[in-house]
């Protein structure tokens, strides 16, 4: 619980830190770095408890159909190659990419930290259920 | 050309938000993104390639 709470409020100041770093500083640098620090070293700690206490893995997740397969990889590259295709394409405001999007949304210090805080959870996320 | 560029990421998002929608309805093949990701995450390799692609895509987005 103690530990929880902890995990909780050095994330909630890591976010804090980014959403008054702008992109492109040694803050926003170190409020990265910390976040996946912190992150991998979770999932290194729970890697490690599971080999020690030698449980069993978790029952694999159910196959996914051809369908569903081709849909949702179809869909991740059309907009990969999209992606691509516009970061190779000049000038940028007429062939504007994701990120250049996402960096209109992160220009604004409150937005970058909730999405701080939303990629801090997607990170936890990624270790959970193992 | 700037018009079509958006147009085009919006054809990218409505077909992705309306595979989800269908799969949401679905009682048979199609599973939402969410139980895709899962699935992913429980291969050794899918959680590496997460984890690579969430580092990356956090200092794109934050750092640099």
């Amino acid at each position: 619980m103690l530990l929880c709470a902890g995990l909780i409020a050095g994330g909630l100041a890591d976010a804090a830190l980014a959403a008054m770093s702008p992109p492109f500083t040694w803050q926003a640098d170190l409020a990265s770095a910390l976040g996946i620090a912190g992150v991998v070293a979770l999932g290194s700690v729970r890697l490690l408890r599971k080999h020690r206490r030698r449980l069993p893995p978790p029952p694999p997740a159910p196959r996914l159909s051809r369908a569903s397969a081709i849909g949702w990889i179809g869909i991740g590259l059309a907009a990969l190659s999209f992606e691509v295709l516009n970061y190779f394409l000049s000038p940028r405001p007429e062939h504007p990419t994701a990120s250049s999007m996402v960096a209109a949304l992160t220009s604004h210090d409150v937005l970058r930290g909730l999405l701080f805080v939303a990629w801090l959870g997607a990170g936890y996320w990624i270790w959970d259920q193992q | 050309m700037r018009a079509l560029t958006f147009a085009i990421w919006g054809v990218v998002v409505v077909v992705a938000v309306a595979l989800e929608a269908l799969a949401r309805r679905s009682t048979g093949d199609l599973v939402p993104l969410q139980r895709a990701l899962v699935r992913l995450r429980s291969l050794t390799a899918g959680r590496v390639g997460l984890l690579i692609a969430w580092m990356w895509l956090g200092w794109h987005v934050f750092a640099r």
